[in-house]
């Protein structure tokens, strides 16, 4: 998958959560996905259409989201994904890919975002494209993200 | 939530179920609302629109229905979900339903609506969240499995 197509997540990614704690945030591993297995907590997903179509899966573990949480919320202490947690993570997906696809316009491709999708379990094997998906692990003060982009470019 | 947003995905899944799968399915009872996340049945596939409303249909079946509609499709035995071409059959059944479903919702109401490509998965005591959405559900038995459609969108009228 050609990089343009995935800087703008990580970028998107950077961008937002520079605004709830300005920490250093660094790309780690990044590889073509052919194990669809999901090893962590929460996934929130979210659907592009418009010039390119596909799917952003952002996986993390409850850790993770739960500082995340507490950051969006000024530092509110955050013990559960509850309702108000999975509502917040939700959003934080809409977000970046919103912010993402303002990248994208810039250069010209237009998207647009479809709703968010939280998905909570264990063994969890997850396909968000026929096509092709890279993942890459995004690592933050708050914990590692994976981003799932899974374009059909 | 207006039933015309709904209903339409009652009749492709249907017809869909029908004719791609060759499986009847029943309705038990009539769609109600969702209050709280959905509790996955096994097998879950989420088709996401946006137009000038914004939603998604969740499809949610059984183990034991999901490989079986991907035998009806493929002609192979499958002994569990978690294969790819269980997953790929789900996620083309609905993203068929859905295309049917959004179709007669843009002839009929102009929602303009596009769909995302599907995204399906397989696990374990999995909850499904699409928070401040109204979300309508109707289940539905068959002969290799219960099934339960679920419609969200961001605007409870047209």
């Amino acid at each position: 998958m050609d990089v343009k197509y995935i800087n703008p997540f990580l970028a998107g990614l950077k961008n937002i959560l520079n605004n709830f704690d300005p920490g250093d945030i660094k790309v780690g591993n990044l590889q073509k996905k052919e194990n669809m297995n999901i090893n962590m907590d929460i996934t929130a997903v979210v659907g592009i259409i418009g010039d390119i179509k596909g799917n952003i899966a952002y996986c993390l573990n409850k850790d993770t989201a739960k500082k995340i949480v507490s950051a969006m919320m000024e530092g509110t202490e955050v013990t559960e994904i509850d309702q108000l947690a999975r509502s917040a993570i939700s959003e934080l997906s809409n977000m970046i890919t919103a912010n993402s696809s303002a990248i994208f316009y810039k250069s010209g491709i237009h998207l647009d975002i479809t709703p968010p999708s939280l998905i909570i379990g264990s063994d969890i094997y997850l396909i968000i494209s026929s096509v092709q998906t890279v993942a890459v692990d995004m690592v933050t003060p708050f914990g590692k993200i994976e981003i799932n982009i899974g374009l059909e470019v | 939530m207006d039933p015309r947003l709904y209903s339409p995905f009652l009749d492709s899944a249907k017809n869909i179920l029908k004719q791609m799968a060759n499986i009847e399915i029943k309705e038990r009872g009539n769609f109600y609302c969702e209050e709280d996340d959905v509790k996955s049945l096994g097998v879950s596939c989420i088709v996401s629109f946006s137009g000038k409303i914004n939603g998604r249909l969740l499809l949610d079946l059984k183990p034991s229905l999901a490989v079986q509609v991907a035998k009806n499709l493929t002609g192979i035995d499958y002994p569990s979900p978690k294969d790819f071409m269980v997953l790929a059959s789900i996620s083309e059944l609905n993203n068929t339903i859905a295309g049917d479903g959004i179709t007669v919702l843009n002839n009929q109401h102009s929602l303009s609506l596009r769909l995302a490509p599907p995204i399906v998965f397989t696990g374990t005591d999995s909850l499904i969240c699409t928070p401040k959405f109204p979300q309508v559900s109707l289940d539905f038995t068959t002969d290799f499995g219960d099934m339960k459609l679920n419609i969200a969108f961001d605007e409870e009228d047209i």
